[in-house]
């Protein structure tokens, strides 16, 4: 889930910050399987995603 | 009056100077070659250019080939793709040279925490020639264009340090750039 260049710099329980685009299932599954926690936005109607 | 005083900033200079030291970034780049033009010379001045107007490469090296810009940076003058070839040698050697400045940063400074901001960005090509450069759907409505993505992360607020950077072809899915 994280660039493979970051990954190994970060420690157990780094915050991971990015917008709602990335905000997928699998991706927070992954960032959560790597000990990590996230920051991110939310979708909240359909619509928000053109704008 | 026009006159034939010339200005160029010597704090930035100064200061770039300083953090290629103590970064140790002669030894990260150097490396990478050896014989001809002095990379590291080159690239100071490229990096003092950049934080300075900031603008193309060809105007850099109109930028540093001026007489007091060469001799601050011990250069004689060069032509135009002298600096090309040179960010053609770092653009090949990247996944290297992104590790051992990682590797250094970390090593010189000792973070009070590593929490990371990621973000991605794509960018409109008005040429064919970037091999990364692909069709695809286009947010800035120029679907005859190519792009490619660049993501970056750095560590967030107050320490501010970029530790990442990818490049993509095309405009690429952000989630599927998380690797």
């Amino acid at each position: 889930m994280i660039p493979y260049q970051v990954k190994d710099f970060l420690r157990e329980d780094s915050i991971v910050v990015f917008d709602r685009e990335p905000n997928r299932k699998e991706n927070l599954k992954r960032i959560e399987n790597s000990k990590l926690k996230f920051l991110t936005a939310r979708q909240i109607n359909k619509s928000d995603k053109s704008t | 009056m026009p006159n034939e005083n010339l200005s160029f900033p010597i704090g930035t200079i100064f200061t770039v100077k300083k953090y290629y030291k103590k970064l140790s970034f002669s030894e990260i780049l150097g490396k990478h070659k050896k014989r001809g033009r002095n990379i590291n010379s080159l690239m100071e001045a490229l990096l003092s250019y950049k934080l300075t107007e900031n603008q193309s490469i060809t105007k850099a090296a109109t930028w540093i080939n001026r007489e007091e810009v060469l001799d601050t940076f011990n250069l004689d003058s060069f032509e135009q793709r002298t600096l090309y070839r040179v960010l053609k040698l770092i653009g090949e050697n990247r996944e290297e040279i992104i590790a051992d400045v990682q590797t250094m940063i970390f090593n010189t400074f000792d973070f009070k925490h590593i929490n990371i901001n990621m973000d991605w960005t794509s960018f409109i090509l008005y040429d064919d020639k970037c091999p990364s450069g692909k069709h695809s759907y286009s947010h800035d409505y120029q679907p005859g264009k190519e792009q490619i993505t660049a993501g970056i992360s750095k560590i967030f607020s107050p320490i501010n340090v970029p530790i990442g950077m990818t490049v993509h072809e095309g405009n690429v899915e952000r989630p599927d750039s998380l690797r």
